[in-house]
């Protein structure tokens, strides 16, 4: 049998080509569609992020017309962030950079949401007159979110416990409610692995807490301590919270009060003002409102009291309407001083007229006048 | 003559090999512009869909604005009810500023025809796009709510609140 002949050099050096071509081509078009996947995967993630955040938009501005309603959200795994600067707020995807959602409605919730579960609620401010809805939004019970721990005995605690909890409608959506466990005493507080934590204290003014705090990092515990309609925010230092300024409460509401709700789900005393400072921007714009109408149901009164004389009940109304237009203007001017900051003479004597205004409101209705709300 | 075959048969290999790069080339490049097509027209509907949402989400503003919303004392407040006194004042005034509101409404034109016992127009919000793109009209019956109306003061007219959305 010959034996096979050697190949030639020539015919080495051509094989080893062609495996180095196959090679370079191959590793070139696996490369090329390698970029394409990860381009595309990217896009796709975007246009997913866009769309979150989008469809989250649109929720809190259903949430925040609406009065008194709790939404339940399901949202993809996502981290939100919520920020708040000069009366402007935004909230926006942790990761990536989008451009961020400005709502109209002022949104009071910690910093940072981690969690596929959220829950909204709104309720409105009226300051006496309608204002603007509220919305208070965090992570929902049991889906490992931020936990809040309702410390001490008041008279608020059965409010906030009809309020915040678990709640089964006769009709409509199921609500599971914030994460919150009421405590008598702060010892009772069990560690249940949340990335947050937040202590409301109901009767201050110790505010220890427990061990095994130390385990989370400062700004991962928050506090708030609610004394009447009177609020401070508590900030961690060498593991103990202490108390920053009190804050004395604009508000005539006698039961579900929304500033104070508001002030448990603010991630701090800096967010809590700045959503404050729309909420007062547009008290501002309401009053104006309320003032025009004022002028225009005075001016009515009085004609139809110029023309009958004899019947007293429209002169009691226009006075009457004088009263509120003296007290509008006043309050116009004590809202456009309080809009920085909440404590102060202006934000009292504001207190005062709105409930002056709640007053002479309800003597409208007495006197069967036109009501100014 | 053997190294001209050799070479002829060369210039063949490298022929087929231009013909399939080229060939390959081509499909690469049609699926390139398909799948660019394609996000094209997904972009245009993701985008139109967010503009539907956007007007969506301004028609409600509109509809629940605190501005103008019916009111009953504490009682919690009417919904598809505008206070006319308070329609009035805005239509006094041109409508509600464009600076403070634009976050809220933007590029849109709200308005309140009223329809009953006579026919008025009173503007809320007007910021209309010189050059748009696409126009997105919506319109709710709402009751006008009148205070100075007639005998005991109260009464109702009817309207329908307009909101038109520009892009």
């Amino acid at each position: 049998m010959p034996l096979r002949p050697f190949p030639s050099k020539k015919a080495q050096v051509e094989v080893q080509f062609n495996w180095i071509y196959v090679l370079i081509a191959g590793a070139v078009i696996l490369a090329f569609f390698g970029s394409l996947v990860i381009f595309i995967k990217g896009q796709a993630e975007d246009r997913r992020a866009v769309e979150t955040l989008n469809a989250l938009n649109s929720i809190f501005v259903g949430a925040g017309i609406s009065e008194k309603t709790k939404n339940f959200i399901e949202t993809p795994e996502v981290e939100l962030v919520f920020a708040c600067q000069d009366g402007i707020s935004s909230f926006n995807l942790k990761q990536g950079e989008f451009p961020p959602k400005n709502p109209a409605a002022p949104i009071f919730s910690p910093a940072e949401i981690k969690s596929k579960q959220l829950a909204a609620w709104s309720l409105p401010y009226k300051f006496p007159f309608k204002i603007m809805d509220i919305l208070m939004l965090s992570s929902a019970k049991d889906a490992g979110g931020i936990k809040y721990y309702i410390v001490g005995e008041s008279p608020l605690k059965e409010e906030l416990k009809k309020n915040l909890e678990v709640q089964t409608p006769l009709s409509g959506e199921f609500w599971p409610g914030f994460d919150v466990s009421f405590l008598s005493d702060v010892s009772e507080a069990v560690d249940e692995n949340n990335y947050a934590v937040r202590f409301i204290f109901l009767a201050g003014p110790s505010f220890s807490l427990p061990v095994w705090i130390s385990s989370l990092p400062s700004e991962k515990v928050t506090g708030l301590s609610i004394a009447n309609k009177e609020i401070s925010f508590l900030s961690l230092k060498n593991n103990q919270l202490t108390a920053n300024s009190v804050i004395p409460l604009p508000s005539i509401a006698e039961e579900n009060d929304p500033l104070i709700y508001a002030a448990i789900f603010a991630d701090s005393e800096e967010a809590y003002l700045c959503q404050m400072q729309k909420v007062f921007n547009k008290m501002s714009k309401i009053i104006l409102i309320y003032e025009s109408k004022t002028t225009a149901l005075k001016d009515f009164y009085q004609k139809k009291s110029a023309i009958n004389p004899l019947d007293n009940n429209y002169q009691i109304c226009g006075n009457l309407l004088i009263k509120i237009t003296e007290g509008l203007a006043v309050m116009k001017s004590n809202a456009n001083s309080c809009v920085n900051k909440l404590s102060g003479s202006a934000c009292q004597t504001l207190l005062e007229n709105a409930l002056a205004v709640k007053e002479d409101n309800t003597n409208l209705m007495q006197q069967s006048c036109a009501q100014l709300y | 003559m053997e190294h001209f075959k050799l070479n002829k048969k060369a210039q063949v290999h490298m022929t087929e090999t231009i013909a399939v790069m080229f060939i390959f080339f081509i499909l690469l490049s049609l699926g390139i512009i398909f799948y660019a097509k394609y996000s094209q027209g997904q972009a245009r509907i993701a985008e139109y869909k967010q503009f539907g949402q956007k007007a969506m989400d301004m028609t409600l503003q509109a509809v629940f604005l605190p501005e103008l919303i019916c009111t009953n004392a504490e009682a919690e407040t009417g919904s598809n009810c505008i206070d006319l006194q308070k329609l009035q004042y805005l239509n006094s005034v041109k409508g509600l500023s464009v600076e403070e509101y634009f976050s809220l409404f933007s590029y849109s034109y709200i308005w309140v025809e009223q329809l009953s016992p006579n026919e008025i127009e009173y503007t809320i919000y007007n910021n209309t796009k010189p050059e748009y793109h696409e126009v997105i009209p919506s319109f709710f019956v709402v009751t006008l709510k009148d205070y100075l109306g007639t005998g005991s003061g109260l009464s109702y007219r009817y309207g329908v609140l307009h909101v038109e959305v520009y892009r």
